[in-house]
């Protein structure tokens, strides 16, 4: 059953309103290029829809904004001093472990590639330890009310903390690394999926198999030599080209059913104008991640495996031979019996 | 216009630049505190009062940005 969410009707507008973030983000663009920050921002330039921003930090109850003011402080530490003595050898495991220690849920690695880096914005490192951290379910079920975004800025600060503590041991090694929190100057979500933790979703978010959409990311990049991950196929297009779960309980509509091209590559995509009104009138709304049916926990695997099996038992119809093979062996059992 | 990543969390070896680095940001953050109260409360007001009032206000109107 639909559960009753506010209503996409907003006490707040524009007199003289911000360029369409559809348009920023490149929809229908048939050319290749790097995103454009428009919301959400680190700072680095003044964006479009920094009003809508700034009236959604400031409408925070005091103890969420309380906790994104102390994760800057704690993001101070992002980077810091190399050891002089370079370890050789692969150290890949050694950093997974330390980011699992240090509570991340999954860790991947990957090269950065352009799709991560926002237009204008070149870094000198080569590699990404990408860290998922999955939010708690008791929490999140009170979406979209504060209590849920408290939980939000929650996990972004201890994720921030596994990011800097990844960081920090990798140049102890002797190798430098920066973490990147929430906000930051790259975009997660591309260096996740190349990193093998999951895959993105119709709701425009990751789609981990372990916890489905309901995590938050951080990245570490490094010039650190270590081995990549490669991307994975847990089924998540089989399931969304089919299910229509966040299409039909996003309240603002802003979820398609189908892939658009948005800067020269077809993909799925979230309707910005419609969603970030939305975002900003329920503190972080985040409805469709939790909606999500990858999201129930322990229900991942599962999944995949039975979407696996459709996927194989539909290749194999569509082979005449095999089709006709598995009819007559039909009919030869129901003969014999 | 520089980014938190350039503004703060690129560290210089030397404990004199982190020291003023950590001060920057420190202020920067005792600054976000100020504007949660003021001109954050008087935002809030005014946006509880639209919502009861079923009106609107312009961002434009209570909302100012800094010059770059």
């Amino acid at each position: 059953m639909k559960k009753c969410f506010p209503p996409p009707d907003y006490a707040f507008d524009y007199r003289e309103g911000p360029v369409s973030g559809n348009v920023i983000n490149g929809l229908g663009e048939e050319t290749a290029r790097r995103a454009r920050q428009i919301f959400h921002g680190s700072g680095a330039r003044r964006l479009e829809w920094e009003r809508l921003e700034t009236f959604f930090a400031l409408t925070m109850p005091f103890r969420i904004y309380w906790q994104g003011l102390v994760n800057r402080w704690v993001l101070r530490n992002a980077d810091g001093t190399v050891a002089k003595t370079t370890v050789s050898g692969d150290r890949t495991e050694e950093v997974k472990s330390v980011a699992r220690a240090a509570g991340a849920g999954t860790v991947g690695i990957c090269r950065i590639t352009e799709d991560a880096l926002f237009e204008n914005y070149e870094t000198p490192f080569r590699y990404a330890v990408v860290i998922v951290m999955p939010m708690n379910p008791d929490e999140m079920q009170f979406l979209p009310e504060p209590r849920a975004a408290l939980e939000v800025m929650h996990v972004y600060l201890k994720i921030s903390r596994v990011a800097i503590k990844v960081a920090s041991a990798i140049r102890a090694m002797g190798w430098p690394a920066r973490a990147y929190g929430e906000s930051a100057d790259i975009l997660h979500i591309p260096l996740a999926v190349n990193a093998g933790l999951g895959e993105l979703g119709k709701h425009g978010s990751l789609i981990t198999q372990q916890f489905g959409s309901s995590v938050r990311l951080a990245t570490v990049l490094t010039n650190m030599p270590l081995t990549v991950d490669e991307p994975v196929d847990i089924c998540v297009e089989d399931l969304c080209l089919g299910c229509r779960r966040c299409t039909i309980d996003c309240p603002a509509d802003a979820i398609v059913d189908d892939k658009r091209l948005v800067r020269g590559v077809k993909k799925w995509y979230v309707d910005f104008d419609r969603c970030v009104p939305y975002f900003v009138k329920t503190l972080g709304c985040g409805i469709c991640i939790e909606v999500c049916p990858w999201t129930k926990p322990g229900r991942g695997p599962g999944l995949t495996e039975k979407l696996l099996a459709k996927r194989q038992k539909k290749a194999l119809a569509e082979i005449p031979g095999v089709r006709h093979v598995a009819r007559k062996t039909k009919t030869t059992n129901s003969g014999t019996d | 216009m520089s980014s938190y990543e350039e503004r703060f969390y690129r560290e210089s070896p030397d404990l004199r630049s982190r020291v003023a680095r950590n001060l920057r940001l420190l202020i920067w953050l005792v600054g976000e505190l100020i504007a949660w109260f003021w001109p954050g409360r008087r935002i809030r007001r005014a946006y509880r009062k639209a919502e009861q009032d079923g009106k609107e206000i312009y961002l434009d109107d209570v909302i100012e940005l800094d010059q770059e």
